[in-house]
């Protein structure tokens, strides 16, 4: 994938044709805060570099070289959110033979904020997740599944936010629908529910009662499908407060962000980066102080 | 006034409020894919080290050689050496754990994660690359057209791997002149086949097979094909697989 350089128009006020609905305020308004999203999905546990065996991914990805790469990012200053959208687990023998321990110690050095369940961190089954929960110094978030009765009915968040000065960031996590996808005896007693339902509960909160200014979802739904299945593109259709869907599960590679219009008409943007650890998602978000209809939100996209 | 319009216009007041509060705002949002394998990037020898001690485990126990391999196998639709290698091993293996005679075995394309695997000693390492996930083996019992409609869906997904005792051509997307151990299926006659535990609970698209009386066998899948190679190798047997015609697909001769 080459890198590509290019602005997008992503006010909706001019995607809608509103040429002249810019409010005057935000004109005067500045960039008070810059935030760095650094992002990965379906990491599954490839931990060193595809071996050099002459296949298409040979050498790609590596999870010292992805530490180097976001401390490299991390020195720049800004503040940096890092996060991940679930299949953390399965794929190299690192899995099969330590349960998702070493995935765990390494996500943790690197210094990972938060993370989704995607359906293969059931792969060692419920208790097997459980068990690498304490490897991980970082919380996992997921609003759609009810593990009350489950041994992570006390080891998962529904949501979580993260303040900055005066500015709140809230991320809320959604799965997968587990059956049909993994043996009923791996996730035990899981409950699965309608991710539109949990994901307008949960950005409600966020926005409204504890007043996010920015709202993510961190999903491992899958970007889209033929028919109707719930994915992300759904999702951002279907939602009012969520500015940002990072994906995962169908190993989605993009050449730029995917801009939905949600409920309100406002713009949605849903990434998503492959698969294995070969790319990070970076995403620098720039806040502005000013007196703003929602729909400015989100501003200007630049793809680099 | 009524209070009826009072709240009304309280709440259009409140409501033009919030529209235009002063607030924080993403004005602009700039996005970067970052490919991990650029060479300027080093490695984190933190990381590196948490690694090391795993890692050191991990190749003792995956370079352990278990069996020769005298060809290279490729991945590749309809029909493909690899996919004919897996599939037998799946029949051979579900045969020796189930009393019940099986007809043919089914490993889905989707399942095989590799796209070749070299000529040579073939280790525990490459047996876990073929197939990582923990599936195991599922016995599922249907009549002929059960079977024809499973037929369908994989010509429709150009193609799966298929055992020897079952074979078939796909014409525009549906599967013909389905052949089970030499003979035309037969619509009431019972058959039974060894799948992926994945694929006997509707993995890939396979919804239809759920109604089906199913056998699950404790087995993983990978053990069993370590196994079958290990016993091989024991006997002096080495691996070989080629594509013999189970599958032909006409719509694109």
């Amino acid at each position: 994938m080459n890198r590509r350089k290019f602005v997008k128009n992503l006010s909706y006020a001019s995607a809608l044709g509103y040429l002249n609905t810019l409010p005057i305020s935000a004109m005067f308004s500045q960039e008070v805060f810059r935030l760095t999203i650094l992002h990965t999905n379906d990491v599954h546990s490839r931990l060193d570099p595809f071996p050099m065996d002459g296949s298409r991914n040979a050498g790609q990805g590596g999870a010292a070289k992805r530490a180097a790469l976001i401390d490299t990012i991390r020195a720049e200053g800004n503040q940096v959110l890092l996060l991940d959208s679930g299949d953390i687990f399965q794929g190299t023998p690192y899995f099969n033979m330590f349960g998702g321990e070493i995935e765990m110690k390494v996500m943790s050095d690197m210094g990972y904020d938060a993370a989704t369940i995607g359906n293969h961190d059931f792969d060692a089954g419920i208790e097997g997740l459980k068990k690498q929960m304490p490897h991980a110094n970082f919380p996992f978030v997921i609003s759609n599944y009810v593990l009350e009765d489950t041994p992570l009915h006390d080891s998962i968040l529904p949501y979580k936010t993260w303040q900055y000065g005066n500015i709140k960031i809230g991320i809320y996590g959604l799965g997968i629908e587990l059956r049909g996808l993994v043996p009923e005896s791996l996730y035990g007693n899981t409950v699965y529910q309608d991710p539109i339902q949990a994901a307008k509960k949960h950005e409600k909160i966020l926005s409204e009662e504890l007043g996010c200014h920015y709202v993510i979802c961190l999903s491992h739904l899958g970007y889209q499908y033929r028919g109707n299945k719930i994915s992300d593109v759904i999702l951002a259709n279907q939602t009012q407060h969520t500015d940002l869907i990072l994906g995962g599960h169908t190993h989605t590679f993009m050449d730029e962000p995917r801009v939905e219009k949600n409920l309100n008409d406002h713009p949605v943007i849903i990434n998503q980066t492959g698969w294995a650890g070969i790319l990070l998602g970076r995403i620098d978000l720039f806040f502005e102080k000013g007196k703003v209809r929602k729909a400015q939100k989100g501003g200007n996209l630049l793809i680099r | 006034m009524t209070y009826r319009s009072i709240y009304l216009s309280f709440s259009l007041a409140l409501l033009l409020f919030s529209a235009c509060r002063t607030t924080y705002f993403a004005s602009r949002t700039q996005v970067a894919y970052e490919r991990i394998s650029e060479a300027h990037i080093e490695s984190d020898d933190e990381v590196n080290h948490l690694l090391a001690p795993y890692r050191q485990k991990m190749n003792a126990k995956m370079d352990k050689e278990i069996g020769y391999l005298d060809t290279i196998l490729i991945k590749e639709r309809p029909e493909s050496s690899i996919g004919n290698w897996l599939a037998d091993m799946l029949l051979e293996e579900a045969q020796r754990n189930s009393p019940d005679s099986i007809d043919f075995a089914v490993q889905n394309y989707g399942g095989i994660r590799v796209t070749s695997l070299a000529s040579g000693p073939i280790t525990i390492g490459d047996v876990y690359e073929v197939m990582p996930f923990d599936n195991m083996i599922s016995i599922l019992t249907a009549d002929g057209r059960g079977v024809q409609e499973f037929m369908d869906h994989m010509a429709k997904g150009r193609g799966w791997p298929i055992s020897r005792g079952i074979q078939y051509k796909i014409k525009n997307g549906k599967a013909i002149e389905v052949m089970s151990n030499g003979r035309v299926l037969e619509p009431y006659k019972t058959y039974r086949f060894a799948v992926p535990d994945y694929i006997a609970g509707g993995g890939s698209g396979s919804f239809f097979l759920k109604r089906h009386q199913r056998q699950d066998l404790n087995l993983l899948i990978r053990d069993a094909f370590i196994t079958h190679i290990m016993r091989d190798t024991d006997q002096g047997f080495h691996q070989y697989a080629s594509k013999e015609g189970r599958i032909i697909n006409l719509t694109y001769e």
